[in-house]
């Protein structure tokens, strides 16, 4: 390894910016607690109203671009190069729900030579092998998909659903490889999250069939805006100013006609920061950092925090890593990944929750997206092996 | 003023035919040096002490993988402070010109020589063992009979805390004279192997792939790691040895028993015989 005095010295005046920017931070965090204004939480109808509203936002539209220019460029090179990979993973965290992204991705891809067939849907029997196995073969070996000719695409919304971290719940990525290597004239278009994706590609070699993997980008404060201005636009929510902008500060600078007060400009930034881009993690810090004030009209929209991460203990986080693993999964299958009994999962599981870890929409248990970037890091750091995307 | 009166050492040299100058060796002990010696002794226990507890919770707070690093530096402490407060009461009662440091490393070479030969061999054992690292604070060791994880590192020797969960003392001085076999060498992770034995009718590849399985899907295993199955045939049996990793050391035991519990499971279900023995076969078995 080469010795550079420069990228050192580089490394090193990069440190103060970012250790400024953190004492500004946790300054506007304390002044915030100890500032008179009497916030108020939003009533429940009208957070689950916001919530409802949330969840039928369509997929940010960086992430549908992302989708699109990857799948015509690599479609394009299979089809014109026989030894290229005929299939790509895209690659998020395990907090952003592929299905939904996919399905507004691909309605709104305008390529009529291409036959688009979905398998393997979240919807259905997530984690059951051998349906999955089941599934998979009965697509692949189809009458419409023999009879494609180098013009069908095979789209798999996540593949994290698609697998169990048991002994037998590997058989389905075994299946999915053998579709994939053994016939190269259909192309693969396949959504999985960075955990299951570092550890199926550990345990089974996984890029050996998709090379390259594709990550989702970042999503900019500006992207933040422009797909969350919806719901902000139903709750009508001001943004509370900082500590060190002038009352009614508008932002000054033509390029920032985008912006319409330096407030919000200045939240929608901190909001990027935070969430490391992430749309599932944004919308959820944006909803914490909602509230009444005290004597004042209307919503306001305070400067977003991260929560501190609840205590735990190993145990809990290789439950926690487990859930990343596998995005949404039942106590059952959750059990028969960690190889301890359901009970005792449950008992985990509703203490996790109760620290808001965790979260149950439905059947299924998650990780609760404002924890994310925080539990990333401390999962990193105890040695758990889950890329470094988003970190 | 209290004044000790101590009678005059003088240390004489010999060099060749000729008798050197002697050379007064103590100072003057005082009160108040007496005083201050406690002071340093008390000092230094309560700071060595002191390392100790807040090493070890450091140790336990921070994230993996900086844990065997705080860990380790506790016998560096510890060496720092006993070293300064040595440095410190040496230079209270004696007087070290040149002369003198001859005569005092003379004596004291001699006086350890017979009366502390051991204790000064494991001492000077835990010095170099320090900087030649055959074991650190936190590794997973076999030495003579005993196994198990480096819990403490001392002046004289270090402490480890057995599988039984015993804490077995054994002095640094076993460097000179025993293997010190050591399973993780400063890293949290440390190969796990499990034997396995089947009748030798089985599908070796079946069972090979079931246990390279069981020790993928452990919660506890550290998935960039090698995972091996190893293959020997024996008159009773076959025997398989599944080697992998877990995420932390400290799990070796639990570890073994998830992947037997898990793999024991899974043969079974898939119906895979174990070897059957006759009497005669017993003889042969491995202890």
């Amino acid at each position: 390894m080469k010795f550079k005095i420069g990228d050192i010295l580089a490394r090193v005046r990069s440190w103060f910016p970012k250790a400024q920017a953190k004492l500004k931070e946790h300054a506007a965090e304390l002044e915030a607690k100890f500032s008179e204004v009497d916030r108020i939480p939003l009533n429940f109808t009208l957070r689950q109203k916001l919530i409802d509203r949330l969840l039928e936002l369509d997929a940010p539209n960086p992430y549908c671009e992302e989708v699109r220019s990857q799948l015509s460029q690599r479609l394009k090179q299979w089809q014109q190069d026989e030894t290229a990979p005929n299939g790509f993973v895209l690659l998020g965290t395990p907090v952003d729900s592929f299905s939904k992204l996919l399905d507004t991705a691909i309605s709104s891809w305008e390529n009529d030579s291409i036959l688009l067939v979905k398998t393997l849907a979240s919807s259905t029997v997530p984690h059951d092998v051998s349906e999955i196995v089941r599934q998979l073969r009965k697509t692949s070996d189809s009458d419409f998909v023999r009879s494609a000719n180098r013009n069908l695409v095979i789209v798999v919304p996540d593949l994290s659903q698609c697998f169990l971290r048991c002994v037998e719940g590997l058989d389905s990525i075994d299946v999915l490889q053998d579709c994939v290597l053994r016939d190269r004239s259909r192309f693969w278009l396949i959504g999985c999250n960075t955990f299951a994706w570092n550890y199926l590609d550990l345990a089974c070699d996984l890029s050996v069939s998709f090379p390259e993997p594709s990550i989702l980008p970042e999503l900019s404060p500006e992207d933040l805006k422009t797909w969350l201005s919806p719901v902000c636009h139903l709750a009508d929510c001001q943004f509370e100013k900082e500590a060190d902008e002038n009352e009614n500060s508008e932002t000054e600078d033509d390029e920032d006609d985008f912006w319409n007060s330096k407030a919000e400009k200045s939240y929608f930034h901190r909001l990027a920061e935070l969430s490391l881009g992430s749309a599932a993690v944004a919308s959820n810090l944006w909803l914490r950092s909602l509230h009444h004030i005290e004597g004042e009209e209307g919503i306001f929209a305070q400067r977003p925090h991260l929560p501190e991460l609840p205590t735990f203990d190993k145990n809990d986080r290789f439950l926690l890593y487990s859930l990343g693993l596998h995005r949404n999964i039942t106590v059952g299958d959750l059990a028969k990944t960690l190889g301890d009994s359901p009970l005792e999962v449950l008992q985990r599981v509703r203490r996790l929750q109760s620290v808001s870890l965790v979260r149950q929409p439905d059947e299924f248990f998650q990780l609760e997206p404002v924890h994310y970037p925080r539990l990333y890091r401390d999962l990193s750091n105890n040695q758990f092996r889950i890329g470094d995307s988003k970190s | 003023m209290n004044e000790l009166i101590v009678p005059q050492f003088w240390i004489a040299q010999s060099n060749g035919n000729a008798v050197s100058n002697a050379t007064e060796v103590f100072k003057e002990i005082t009160t108040a040096k007496i005083l201050q010696a406690i002071a340093v002794v008390v000092v230094a226990y309560f700071s060595t002490v002191a390392i100790d507890k807040v090493v070890r919770w450091l140790a336990e707070k921070v994230p993996l993988r900086f844990r065997l690093a705080i860990a380790q530096s506790l016998p560096f402490w510890q060496a720092f402070v006993l070293g300064l407060a040595i440095v410190v009461l040496l230079g209270l009662f004696l007087d070290f010109s040149a002369n003198n440091l001859f005569a005092i490393t003379g004596t004291v070479a001699v006086a350890l020589g017979f009366a502390f030969k051991d204790y000064a061999s494991s001492v000077i054992a835990g010095i170099i063992a320090l900087f030649e690292s055959p074991y650190q604070v936190g590794d997973r060791v076999t030495i003579g009979d005993q196994y198990g994880e480096i819990i403490n590192y001392g002046l004289r020797g270090i402490r480890i805390r057995t599988p039984n969960d015993d804490i077995v003392s054994i002095p640094h001085n076993k460097i000179w004279t025993d293997a010190i076999v050591n399973a993780n060498k400063g890293n949290v992770e440390a190969q796990t192997v499990v034997d396995f034995y089947f009748a030798h009718d089985i599908e070796v590849d079946r069972v090979s792939k079931i246990l390279k399985r069981t020790a993928q899907t452990s919660k506890y295993t550290q998935i960039d790691f090698p995972i091996l199955v190893i293959i020997e045939e024996t008159p009773w049996g076959t025997h398989f040895k599944l080697k992998c990793y877990p995420i932390d050391a400290r799990d070796e035991f639990v570890y073994q028993t998830d992947l037997i519990r898990r793999a024991k499971a899974a043969l079974s279900k898939a119906g895979i015989s174990y070897p059957k023995l006759s009497f005669r076969d017993q003889e042969t078995l491995p202890e």
